[in-house]
């Protein structure tokens, strides 16, 4: 699991963070959390995704904070590229990124989305929406 | 025009694609010292805060140059987990030996932030003998691990340098090249390449080399995949300035100054960038970006240091500013795609920094014990940079703010 699961799990906190260094700390530190409790967990790959989401959130808020007044703003522009699309990302708040990144990276459903971050299916929706809304502004949709 | 979906979807796909992870040893991990939640906590709030005072951009904008060249590895190492499936392969290399007092470093490689090796000598009765040190705790600790046997007296003609790329493969070079596929357990030397190894990196699964000319002026190209030691001679050219690498592709240079980019389709001269002086060193800052210190006007113990700058690949180049005349440059080293340091020596050692791309510099290091070299100067990520002062005082020098201060690092147990 360690090896099938690892490269996935950062790939998806690099997603979340914008740092890869800062993924493999929190999916190393889940792993190590993991394993004590491998054989009780019902579903160990659920639990560790949550696990991984969940850190990488609480460290999206601290970036958050950090960053509020130290963000450059991206330029509006229609021809924004993959790179500027993400920066853009990288500027929402942290439940509307995430909900973006498992949306339309993990490919998840909307009732897994809220079972990851403990919210109900609507407030999902409601997240992605306004995600959305403000990439499209960004990029003058 | 494509949905923001669409585009959103295929961004976030290109970037996880662009994500190697530095995968340690499961063994490697359970070994880790915790240094607990509450610290853990901390850690990552600075690396957070340091991250954003220091770049000053959005976090996607950094996370695009974490993928890092000289002493990071981007191929990802081995290993697997307990419960599932117990027995992984045997890669966290030799046990911890001890690490005997007054060990000097020369060169040093990390494959993560916390796990690294140095390879430099430590006094054995009357005289010096080839170390090897290991951590895994990010320099805070340091153990012994052995050397060959052939190469364990200091000589000319044995090894001076180390690089690994995970926590298996790894290699002592400088001329001779000996190779590890465990972690440093057993060492066995590469077949002779027909030359002198001058400089060897590796990233992106791979392991480059330049293999010096009988005359000693080139060098040719060598590759292999770093689990194996099927080194090949990749393309005609010659290069003579080292390697610097990023994920998958990297760039050298020629004797007559051209930029030449390696990759998996093998190598292609990209241009002579420095039109009236020479390519003193060369980095990639980015799969697509690259910088050139050309050197012109030498003097006594000083040189004109232009740092020259491409976003394409080396085809196209504009002008970043120069760095101060001190030293001649021995080094170049990319914390980001504007973010640089520059190592020279003359009768001083220097480093010296710009963070907006050539245009402003500032001296963050000076030594003045008569001219050691700074060698292996490099960045794991966009903050945490090393270098090594040699002799007479070797040290090993540590940054964790993308090269604005640089201190030393004590080597104990």
């Amino acid at each position: 699991m360690y090896r099938e699961r690892y490269a996935p799990m950062v790939r998806l906190g690099t997603l979340l963070l914008g740092s890869q260094h800062l993924a493999e700390e929190i999916v190393q530190d889940c792993f190590l959390r993991l394993q004590p409790r491998f054989e009780t967990v019902d579903d160990p790959a659920g639990y560790l995704h949550r696990s991984v989401v969940n850190g990488c959130r609480s460290l999206m808020r601290r970036q958050r904070r950090e960053r509020d007044h130290l963000r450059a703003t991206p330029g509006r522009s229609a021809e924004l590229g993959a790179h500027e699309l993400l920066d853009v990302l990288a500027t929402l708040p942290e439940r509307q990124r995430a909900a973006l990144v498992l949306r339309f990276y993990a490919d998840l459903p909307g009732n897994e989305i809220a079972t990851i971050l403990g919210c109900r299916e609507g407030t999902v929706k409601s997240l992605i929406h306004r995600g959305l809304a403000k990439l499209r502004e960004a990029v003058g949709e | 025009m494509r949905s923001v979906e669409e585009r959103l979807r295929q961004a976030l796909q290109e970037r996880a694609d662009g994500v190697v992870p530095d995968q340690p040893a499961w063994e490697d991990l359970l070994t880790r010292p915790d240094p607990g939640p509450a610290a853990r906590g901390q850690r990552l709030w600075l690396a957070v805060a340091t991250a954003a005072v220091v770049l000053l951009v959005p976090l996607f904008v950094v996370a695009r140059h974490m993928s890092r060249t000289s002493h990071v590895n981007v191929n990802g190492g081995q290993g697997d987990v307990g419960p599932a499936a117990p027995t992984g392969p045997a890669v966290a290399g030799p046990p911890d030996g001890s690490l005997a007092a007054g060990f000097s470093p020369a060169s040093i490689t990390r494959i993560s932030l916390r796990v690294g090796w140095a390879l430099g000598t430590s006094p054995c009765g009357p005289a010096v003998c080839t170390a090897l040190a290991r951590t895994r705790d990010g320099g805070a600790t340091w153990h012994s691990v052995p050397v060959p046997a052939p190469v364990l007296t200091p000589s000319p003609n044995g090894i001076s340098r180390v690089r690994f790329a995970n926590a298996s493969d790894g290699w002592l070079f400088g001329p001779q090249v000996w190779a590890t596929h465990d972690g440093g357990a057993n060492w066995h030397q590469v077949t002779p390449l027909g030359g002198p190894v001058t400089s060897l990196e590796a990233a992106g699964g791979r392991v480059w080399g330049l293999v010096g000319s009988a005359a000693g002026v080139s060098a040719t190209v060598y590759a292999a995949p770093v689990a194996s030691d099927d080194w090949q001679p990749v393309g005609s050219g010659a290069a003579a300035i080292g390697i610097s690498l990023h994920g998958k592709v990297g760039y050298a240079a020629t004797p007559d100054g051209a930029v030449i980019a390696l990759g998996p389709a093998g190598i292609e001269e990209r241009g002579a960038p420095c039109a009236a002086a020479s390519v003193a060193a060369v980095v990639a800052a980015s799969d697509s970006d690259v910088a050139v210190v050309c050197a012109a006007d030498p003097a006594a113990g000083s040189s004109t240091k232009t740092l020259l700058l491409s976003h394409n690949g080396g085809r196209t180049w504009s002008t970043g500013g120069a760095a101060p005349r001190g030293g001649q440059t021995s080094g170049l080293s990319a914390a980001s795609t504007h973010t640089f340091v520059v190592a020279a020596t003359s009768g001083a050692s220097y480093l010296y920094r710009t963070a907006d791309g050539g245009r402003t510099w500032k001296t963050v290091f000076t030594d003045n014990g008569g001219g050691a070299p700074l060698t292996d100067l490099g960045f794991t990520d966009p903050t945490h940079g090393v270098a090594v002062l040699g002799p007479p005082s070797p040290k090993l020098l540590v940054s964790s703010d993308a090269g604005a201060t640089w201190k030393a690092q004590a080597f104990g147990p």
